[in-house]
């Protein structure tokens, strides 16, 4: 984590207040600002701001006119975009004269006024483009009111895909998008020849040459970067420890009772042997015996069948 | 008509219609916990806590209803509703809550009083069994709906140490020493004619061996796989490996 981030995240974002409170810090920001620095177009919030060129329809470097003002009829060029305000700087643009503070002058100034360019937005000017005629093969310009995209081409100067511009209601006439200024490359630049070059060709598109292995040895498994919260968690001992709750235990007579019960349950019983069965049989004999009762005697005498 | 009711009822088998329901603590929907062991997949619902959990879970859980009946012995009673009814019938509603009262109770078992919240009934229930301790320890089901998570942790708390007292004491005797200390002695072992009065445990012993055993290996010994072969081998195997190595007993044996 950065500084920058920290500082953002902890800072208040101004695009999350309600409208009123935001035009009051805003002008509350304006107050303590240079008037020279002040903006003139309104800034914008982030998601009505052009970003791609696709948005913008305009790039640094296009011819316009300008249709309003003093100037009406300049034909000038795009210097430079504004993104807060959608906003742009024209080359012989409009300019209002302000008042610099001396800390801010720079090297070749000589006076506190001085001019700077205003900023102007989109009805201010109309792109131009070049029409050749056919008879005289002169080349003229011509005022697009409006323009559409069509298409998608590989831009060579760009370096990637874009859309064909052409006048609104006059498709037909394109007009292509500006060259950019070419960028210098730094004595530590890979030269562009040298980043296309090709060094491996696949011999088969089935089966990859390299290894399968090779994902993992890119990257150390146990690094924090690689690991994912998707990721699976095997549980530990730990973790069981500390999933497991404790059981209530057992009364100390209660568990003798469950231990006794067990032991019944266990408990098989015993085939008797013709030896026990017989002094069973005698004690019992012995024991009806002893009876002096008469119709005890004969009770028993009918039920058992056989003299004892 | 009611002394005809009341003879049926005494002929019947059912429970009496007017014992105790305990509806708000049986009808408490307590999630079903999953059984995991090690090498699973951790479900990505179950948060892993940071602590041991102390308490067993209550089987009827929290009470999301009149919640401060789980901070106390309220033995099941719960905020009532009705209907305040005037003299030309017109119905106003009220409540009726439990009489509950700030009490510290002497608990036998853990030989402190315990300072509790509990409604008037319950404070009759506990003199009738004779004390706390009986009142919680009881092991009726009626009583375990009764307790709520404050009797649940309570109840652990006096079984546990009930159950440790009953365990056998770790030292054997206490004798005095040369210098007319008194020295507890945990351990006595003889090996041959010599006798080992130890001063220290089993595990202390362990820790001792583990320096002499490491020096005998070339790749390092890991106190973990040590431990685990050593700490279930009777003490007189330790003493007799100690004794092999020349462990010099005197700082622990008297």
């Amino acid at each position: 984590m950065t500084w920058t981030a920290a500082s953002k995240r902890f800072g208040v974002n101004m695009e999350r207040l309600p409208p009123n409170l935001r035009r009051f810090f805003e002008n509350f920001q304006l107050r303590g600002q240079i008037p020279a620095m002040r903006s003139d177009l309104p800034t914008l919030p982030e998601n009505k701001r052009l970003k791609t060129m696709e948005d913008w329809k305009f790039a640094v470097g296009d011819q316009v006119l300008i249709m309003k003002g003093k100037l009406k009829g300049t034909i000038t060029k795009i210097v430079k975009l504004q993104p807060a305000s959608n906003g742009f700087y024209l080359e012989d643009g409009p300019t209002k004269k302000i008042v610099i503070p001396k800390e801010y002058w720079n090297q070749t100034q000589d006076s506190h006024v001085m001019d700077y360019p205003k900023v102007v937005d989109r009805s201010y000017f109309k792109l131009l483009g070049t029409v050749e005629d056919p008879n005289t093969k002169q080349k003229k310009y011509i005022a697009a009111n409006d323009i559409v995209l069509r298409g998608k081409y590989w831009d060579e100067n760009y370096k990637k895909m874009l859309p064909y511009r052409c006048i609104k209601n006059k498709e037909d006439i394109r007009i292509p998008w500006p060259k950019p200024e070419p960028i210098e490359d730094d004595a530590y630049c890979t030269p562009e020849a040298k980043v296309m070059e090709r060094t491996y060709f696949p011999t088969s598109i089935v089966l990859s040459e390299l290894p399968a292995d090779l994902k993992d040895s890119l990257r150390p498994p146990l690094s924090k970067s690689s690991k994912s919260k998707y990721d699976k968690y095997y549980l530990r001992g730990p973790d069981i420890k500390r999933l497991t709750k404790p059981n209530m235990p057992i009364p100390e007579h209660l568990r003798k009772l469950r231990e006794e019960k067990e032991l019944l349950k266990n408990k098989k019983a015993l085939k008797l042997t013709p030896e026990i069965e017989d002094f069973i049989g005698k004690k019992v004999a012995d024991h009806l015996n002893k009876n002096d009762n008469p119709h005890i005697k004969a009770y028993i005498e009918k039920v058992s069948g056989d003299n004892i | 008509m009611n002394r005809f009711t009341n003879l049926v009822r005494s002929f019947s088998t059912t429970s009496s219609s007017w014992a105790r329901q305990y509806k708000f603590v049986t009808q408490r929907r307590v999630a079903k916990q999953p059984e995991l062991k090690i090498g699973d997949v951790k479900p990505w619902n179950v948060r892993i806590p940071k602590k041991i959990p102390e308490y067993p879970d209550y089987k009827y859980g929290e009470s999301h209803y009149y919640k401060q009946s789980n901070k106390g012995l309220y033995g099941g009673q719960f905020l009532q509703f009705g209907n305040k009814i005037s003299e030309f019938k017109n119905k106003s509603r009220r409540k009726w809550s439990p009489n509950v009262i700030s009490k510290s109770l002497w608990s036998e078992t853990l030989g402190k009083a315990v300072e509790l919240k509990i409604t008037a009934r319950v404070l009759r229930t506990i003199n009738k069994e004779g004390g706390l301790d009986n009142y919680i320890t009881k092991e009726k089901s009626a009583r375990v709906k009764e307790l709520g998570p404050t009797g649940w942790k309570l109840k652990f708390d006096i079984l546990s140490t009930r159950n440790k007292a009953l365990l056998p004491k770790k030292h054997l005797h206490k004798i005095r020493d040369s210098e007319n200390n008194l020295v507890t002695i945990f351990n006595k072992v003889t090996i041959g004619d010599k006798v080992y009065r130890f001063k220290v445990g089993k595990r202390a012993l362990v820790r001792e061996l583990f320096p002499l055993l490491q020096q005998d290996h070339i790749e390092k010994l890991s106190w973990k796989d040590y431990n685990e072969e050593y700490k279930n081998k009777s003490i007189e195997d330790i003493t007799n490996r100690l004794a092999e190595k020349g462990f010099d007993f005197s700082n622990i044996i008297i």
